[in-house]
């Protein structure tokens, strides 16, 4: 496999404005450094459909579960039990970029490994890792199978 | 790529049973259509209380004991570990949800469980409610590359305050579960683990084997199920199998959680794959209700004791079945002796998670 971009996205570099009670600050750096990291590798208006793109997201950070509930005077809104599970981050990105391979949120292990078993079991060309362990920055690198 | 990888050990723990006889047979044994051990709170519970941390490791390690016992058993001593692959949505929920510290920086299930087996490779899966599929499914790839000689893998998750209230904010909350049913009520939520001994297949004595995964995103939801991506992973895991016609799936345990949503879109995916060739179907949550991340798992044990047994265990009851799902007919409605030597085990989480694996008879 070859690494074909990575990109990093500070908090202070997001549109506060972009985010809302729906829309969390790492989830709008994640959606901003993965943009940033497909524009790099020419794919900025989406991966063709034959790499079968997958993500594999590497944190311990739950979005907002279970601090929603505690600070929801312990009730979660229809909307926000969305932001409750470990893979949101990455689920969105999967949404908004159409990586329809796997998505895979590992909270301990190497996730190169688990890009490379993606390739060699033939499951995508394209993969992506989305790095965050806070809500200060996220790392995304793009990983493309090789084929030479 | 694709090869056989050998089961040679499993355990499990449920609100069915403490191991995998007790479970199995609590669900041939269901006379209702409801959990068994349902509790008047409104959740299918092992034996402990909601919230408290230490069960998970308690369940998750009562269940791998038991798949080590099978292997050491087998070779007559005690035999090491190299991989753990561990898949769970709830681990260190419930401690979270007493402490308002984030992000949560102590130990994880995977580093609890590795200390305890003493295994130096260590994953942990946190995919929603297909979180030991992706846990099974790394391990077999990990063997199948020959990463790893002897790899402990598979889930464990518990009932959790949040995971309830979110579960009934979303409206899919029951009070009793009914798969494939017409008046199907929803999910609820349980407790439970599961876990394998998965190793190549030359490798000892298998009891089964796992042969197939398919693993895709749905890139398109972030609750409803999709009957696409459903049909994709089903289709990716036959063929990575490497399926003929001696090969043919003979029964699906699907993830069949109870819900409009899942019922549909399952029973869509599944007569657009085999068409008029329907297999035997089946679910197992109205007996121990959805144990979240530990659903693959817990599939997959109860795949490879229908395989070693020749049996399934019943669904629902005919007269409750949904007559607008064209699958109902294949649902099992009692106990069911059947000719199987492939299995389809599905799971599906949050966020366009699905999985499915294909277990074969040894």
């Amino acid at each position: 496999m070859k690494l074909c971009a990575s990109t990093i996205v500070h908090a202070h570099e997001v549109d506060s404005s972009l985010v809302d009670k729906h829309s969390t600050l790492v989830r709008k750096m994640a959606e901003e450094a993965v943009g940033l990291a497909l524009a790099v590798v020419g794919f900025k208006d989406g991966i063709p459909l034959d790499y079968n793109g997958g993500i594999v997201g590497l944190t311990t950070y739950g979005e907002r579960y279970p601090e929603l509930w505690l600070k929801a005077d312990r009730r979660i809104r229809p909307l926000q039990f969305g932001s409750a599970i470990l893979n949101s981050v990455i689920g969105h990105c999967s949404i908004m970029f159409h990586l329809t391979g796997p998505q895979i949120l590992l909270s301990r292990g190497d996730a190169l490994i688990v890009v490379d078993l993606q390739f060699r079991m033939e499951r995508s060309k394209l993969m992506l890792i989305c790095t965050y362990g806070d809500e200060s920055s996220v790392e995304v690198q793009v990983l493309m199978k090789d084929e030479t | 790529m694709s090869a056989r990888v050998g089961i040679l050990g499993m355990g499990m723990i449920t609100p069915g049973g403490r191991n995998v006889d007790e479970t199995w047979q609590s669900l041939l044994d269901v006379k209702d259509t409801t959990c068994s051990r349902l509790c008047p709170d409104g959740v299918a519970r092992t034996v402990h209380t909601i919230g408290n941390n230490e069960d998970l490791f308690f369940n998750a390690t009562h269940a791998a004991d038991a798949a080590y016992f099978d292997l050491e058993c087998q070779f007559g001593q005690e035999v090491g570990h190299d991989t753990l692959c561990v898949g769970s949505s709830s681990d260190t929920v419930a401690l979270r949800e007493s402490s308002t510290v984030t992000p949560y920086l102590g130990l994880l299930l995977a580093d609890r469980m590795a200390a305890y087996y003493d295994i130096e490779n260590k994953y942990q899966f946190g995919n929603a409610c297909a979180s030991s599929s992706y846990a099974i499914a790394t391990a077999m790839d990990l063997i199948r590359t020959g990463q790893s000689i002897i790899a402990l893998a598979g889930g464990a998750d518990e009932v959790t305050y949040s995971s309830m209230a979110g579960f009934s904010a979303w409206r899919v909350y029951g009070n009793r579960c009914l798969p494939f049913a017409a008046d199907r009520h929803g999910l609820v939520l349980a407790d439970g683990a599961a876990f394998l001994v998965l190793a190549p297949e030359d490798v000892g004595v298998p009891i089964a084997y796992l042969t197939g995964v398919g693993l895709a995103s749905d890139a398109t939801n972030m609750a409803a199920m999709s009957a696409g991506t459903v049909e994709r992973v089903m289709e990716d895991a036959i063929r990575e199998a490497e399926p003929d016609d001696s090969n043919r799936i003979d029964a699906i345990i699907t993830h069949g959680t109870g819900t409009q949503s899942n019922d549909s879109a399952e029973s869509e995916a599944i007569v657009n794959v085999f068409g008029g060739e329907m297999p035997l179907v089946c679910s197992y949550k109205h007996v121990l209700g959805h144990p979240q991340g530990a659903s693959g798992a817990i599939g997959v044990v109860l795949a490879v004791q229908a395989l070693l047994t020749q049996t399934l265990f019943p669904t629902i009851a005919k007269d409750k079945l949904d007559p607008d799902l064209e699958v109902s007919f294949k649902v099992t409605t009692e106990v069911t002796k059947a000719d199987l030597a492939h299995i389809l085990v599905l799971s599906h989480g949050s966020w366009g998670v699905y999985s499915a694996l294909v277990v074969e008879s040894a």
